[in-house]
């Protein structure tokens, strides 16, 4: 009996070594946390931010995050620039932007694509009815936003040169309030702001463009360096990002529900209306690279920029997307 | 644990974890070479069909800029056939996709297609109404929009080859694990076959060892040698072997403690009877040599009474004459019993031809030679079988019992009846008399040499006839002893091998 017991015990011993061997996978939790400082622009399409948070993801993953939030994606990548963020949520423009400007950007991920998320509200009783009343007025936009660059390419698309447009620089919250006075004819928005200038006036004396050519991108974007020297902090990152990713497929109506729930009240009422007009997702695809490549030319073509256009396959860094989610990754070198 | 357990169990351990081990790895590498057989085909199909579009729009957009230079619609007709080919294409992709992603990326290109055709159009019409601000702006929309279809494109190319990549890796990584998963059975196969080594040398090999030394042991003589006690400690049957082949040993060494304790006891009984057969000898010898020595003067002293009797009886008177007389009888009687301690002597120095005796006629004889009177009635009863033994002792010692009988009857008629056992090996013969009688203080004194129960005044005798009686039935292995009620009359019982026998036959 005795030797039977060895038996077993030597057995059980080496189907452990053997086990451990076979399934050696690292189950280990953080032992300590990261911290992340987000410049957030505050907007219902960077919900996959807002989901992780409100599921409790960041600190799962063993990572805090001090948010620092702002009314656009510009004036969040610019506080990243100036250092006193470490990552922003922020839309395409102002990476390409500043990205001409010189600044070292690695975006990360995108955080969600869209065809009708930006726009162009114009008043009817200043005579606008189609895109081609559009000349001779005045339109309010914020400059270095994707709003700006929607705008003009709109313009551009509808055969109307810039020079026939007055741009009336404003700041995206003061959209309502612009349309209201009477030296802009127009707004160009993005939501809820753009759903706010439609609500704030009777709806028959508006009119809204939207442009089939525009897609818009939101990503996290970060210094480069910072990047390089908070590889673990970024994995982390989106791990939990791809975590509510998997929750937000499987649980839409709870997931609209929560990141309703995280946005600033003034945000809250508009974000369920506009919920369907985008689509969060974590990837890293051609369609970034293209927006992002085809803003820049149409920026240097239009006389903005009087350079080369900046290679942004090296503005895009898929390395921690890589390691955490490969198959979100379709961008081709 | 049996032996039979303990073979089958570790082996049937062993062969379960190879078995079930070679079934893993096997079912695993047939599912997921289904598997990749699978994905590589669809995803070879999606890529071919991603290609295909890639194909056809860029057909597309060499029919609408060969229109806008030609103006040939021979083009234009084309372009319908491939924006027809582009949705059928369209289709049987929708069938290769099925995960939510790749659904997703799909879904942009199809919104994308959809604005390009769409913008497609517009040119067309631009194009035919030579609308120049029109064509400027459209062609701008369609090249935007051309860049979307082929970034989703490639990101849909993108997307099934990654899907293709992640197939092969996962395939490279299970066959990584099914090598380790195959090392790691070898490996406990190696320490489990090191365990059944151990165990069965411990077990098995190792009890045979010992049970080896110990039996040599016993066959060299070492009588105490036994297995240690692990071995009985192992349990089943060698356990069972082991506790028996130590209760065995035990055993045996008892026994052969007794056996010593036999031999010596012979030794010594053999010592002794060899010391008695010296000590019988030497005074066989010495009554032999001093009867035969007294003989002569016991002889000179009767001739000198004869001569003092015959030449001075008238010298003498009555009373000298009747203590003469006396002196006869006693140098008579004192013959007598030389002659007794003679015979006795005798017997034990000549070799006594053996032979087989025909009792009836041997016994008739006897009786014959004795004569007894008319107050006699002398018989045999039943067979008296035959016996293999001297002639000449057989006759004395029935003529020595006979005799007796008749020398101390004190009855008319006296009885004497003579029979005869037979006890497979020997016989027991039985004389019995209806006589006076022995009491049984004197059954063994009366076999002693030169004692009488009677004076010698009264009866004549030397006490020498049992004496030699005894000795001849020793001499042939048998045994001699009486049974007897005083004033009844007594039995002596004689027992005689039937044939040629060197032992000895116990009293009954």
């Amino acid at each position: 009996m005795r030797n039977y017991i060895i038996g077993l015990g030597i057995f059980v011993a080496a189907g452990i070594v053997a086990a451990s061997v076979v399934f050696n996978t690292d189950s280990s939790k953080p032992a300590t946390m990261e911290k992340l400082r987000m410049a957030d622009a505050g907007n219902a399409v960077f919900a996959l931010v807002y989901l992780a948070e409100s599921l409790g993801y960041f600190t799962e993953e063993g990572l805090e995050i001090e948010y620092d939030t702002y009314t656009s994606g510009r004036d969040a990548l610019a506080s990243v620039i100036a250092g006193k963020n470490d990552i922003a949520t922020v839309y395409e423009t102002p990476i390409v932007v500043e990205t001409f400007n010189g600044a070292e950007l690695s975006v990360i991920t995108e955080l969600h694509n869209s065809n009708r998320n930006t726009g162009l509200v114009a008043r009817k009783d200043r005579g606008i009815f189609s895109a081609r009343d559009l000349k001779g007025k005045r339109i309010a936009v914020p400059i270095n936003t994707n709003a700006e660059f929607f705008l003009k390419l709109f313009l551009t698309s509808q055969g109307i040169d810039q020079s026939e447009i007055t741009f009336v620089p404003s700041k995206p919250q003061d959209a309502v309030d612009a349309l209201k006075t009477k030296d802009i004819d127009a707004v160009a928005a993005w939501n809820p702001n753009l759903y706010h200038a439609q609500k704030a006036m009777d709806s028959n004396r508006l009119v809204s463009f939207y442009s089939d050519v525009y897609t818009e991108v939101s990503v996290l974007a970060l210094k480069k360096e910072v990047a390089d020297r908070r590889g673990e902090a970024l994995t982390r990152l989106l791990r939990a990002l791809v975590r509510a990713e998997v929750y937000l497929t499987d649980n839409p109506d709870e997931s609209k529900k929560r990141v309703i729930k995280t946005l600033p009240e003034n945000v809250q009422k508009t974000a369920s209306l506009v919920w369907d007009s985008f689509s969060p997702e974590i990837k890293l695809g051609s369609l970034l690279l293209s927006v992002l490549q085809g803003q820049a030319e149409w920026y240097r073509n239009n006389g903005k920029f009087n350079k080369p256009v900046p290679d942004f396959k090296t503005a895009i860094d898929a390395r921690f997307l890589l390691e955490i989610s490969p198959e979100s990754v379709t961008l081709e070198w | 644990m049996k032996i039979n357990t303990r073979i089958i169990l570790p082996n049937l351990a062993f062969l379960l974890l190879v078995v079930g081990t070679l079934l893993l790895v096997t079912f695993k590498l047939y599912s997921e070479s289904k598997i990749l057989e699978r994905e590589a085909l669809a995803t070879s199909k999606a890529n071919q069909l991603t290609l295909r579009l890639n194909v056809l729009h860029k057909r597309q957009s060499d029919n609408i800029l060969d229109y806008s230079y030609t103006r040939n619609d021979t083009g234009l007709t084309k372009g319908t056939e491939i924006n027809d080919l582009i949705e059928s294409t369209i289709d049987v992709l929708k069938e290769t996709v099925s995960e939510i992603r790749g659904a997703r990326i799909l879904r942009r290109y199809m919104i994308a297609n959809n604005g390009n055709t769409r913008i497609g159009r517009e040119l067309i019409k631009a194009i035919r109404e030579n609308d120049q601000r029109a064509k400027r702006t459209v062609f701008l929309r369609w090249g935007l929009k051309g860049r979307l279809v082929n970034a989703t494109l490639s990101d849909l190319t993108a997307y099934n080859r990654g899907i293709l990549e992640r197939t092969i890796a996962r395939n490279t990584s299970l066959t990584s694990y099914l090598t380790q998963l195959t090392f790691a059975a070898a490996l406990i196969a190696i320490i489990f076959f090191c365990f059944a080594f151990f165990y069965y040398r411990r077990t098995i090999v190792n009890p045979i060892i010992q049970f080896k030394k110990a039996v040599d042991g016993i066959a060299s003589g070492r009588l105490d040698a036994t297995v240690e006690d692990k071995i009985v400690k192992v349990g089943g049957e060698i356990g069972a072997l082991a506790s028996a082949f130590n209760a065995m040993s035990m055993d045996l060494q008892s026994t052969t403690v007794s056996r010593d304790v036999l031999v010596n006891e012979v030794k010594s009984r053999k010592f002794t009877q060899k010391k008695l057969e010296q000590s019988n000898k030497e005074l066989d010898d010495f009554a032999y040599i001093v009867s035969h020595d007294l003989k002569a003067p016991l002889r000179a002293i009767r001739s000198l009474v004869d001569i003092i009797v015959d030449e001075y009886q008238k010298k003498i008177d009555d009373e000298g004459t009747e203590l003469l007389t006396l002196l006869k009888n006693r140098s008579e009687r004192m013959n007598n019993l030389i002659i007794g301690i003679l015979e006795y002597s005798r017997l034990g120095k000549a070799s006594a031809k053996k032979e087989y005796l025909q009792m009836d006629q041997l016994l008739a004889d006897v009786i014959e030679s004795i004569r007894p009177s008319n107050d006699f009635q002398i018989s045999l009863t039943g067979n008296m079988s035959s016996i293999y033994a001297n002639r000449i002792q057989i006759i004395q010692v029935f003529q020595n019992l006979l005799s007796n009988s008749i020398k101390f009857m004190d009855k008319i008629p006296g009885v004497l009846v003579i029979s005869c056992e037979d006890f497979g090996e020997y016989c027991q013969y039985a004389v019995r008399d209806n006589g006076p009688g022995i009491a049984r203080e004197y059954f063994e004194k009366i076999f002693k040499i030169f004692q009488t129960l009677n004076p010698r005044d009264e009866i004549e005798s030397t006490g020498v006839g049992l004496s030699i009686t005894r000795k001849i039935v020793e001499m042939h292995g048998g045994s001699i002893w009486l049974d007897s009620v005083p004033g009844d009359g007594t039995t002596f019982f004689v027992t005689f091998y039937k044939h040629d026998h060197g032992g000895h036959i116990d009293e009954h």
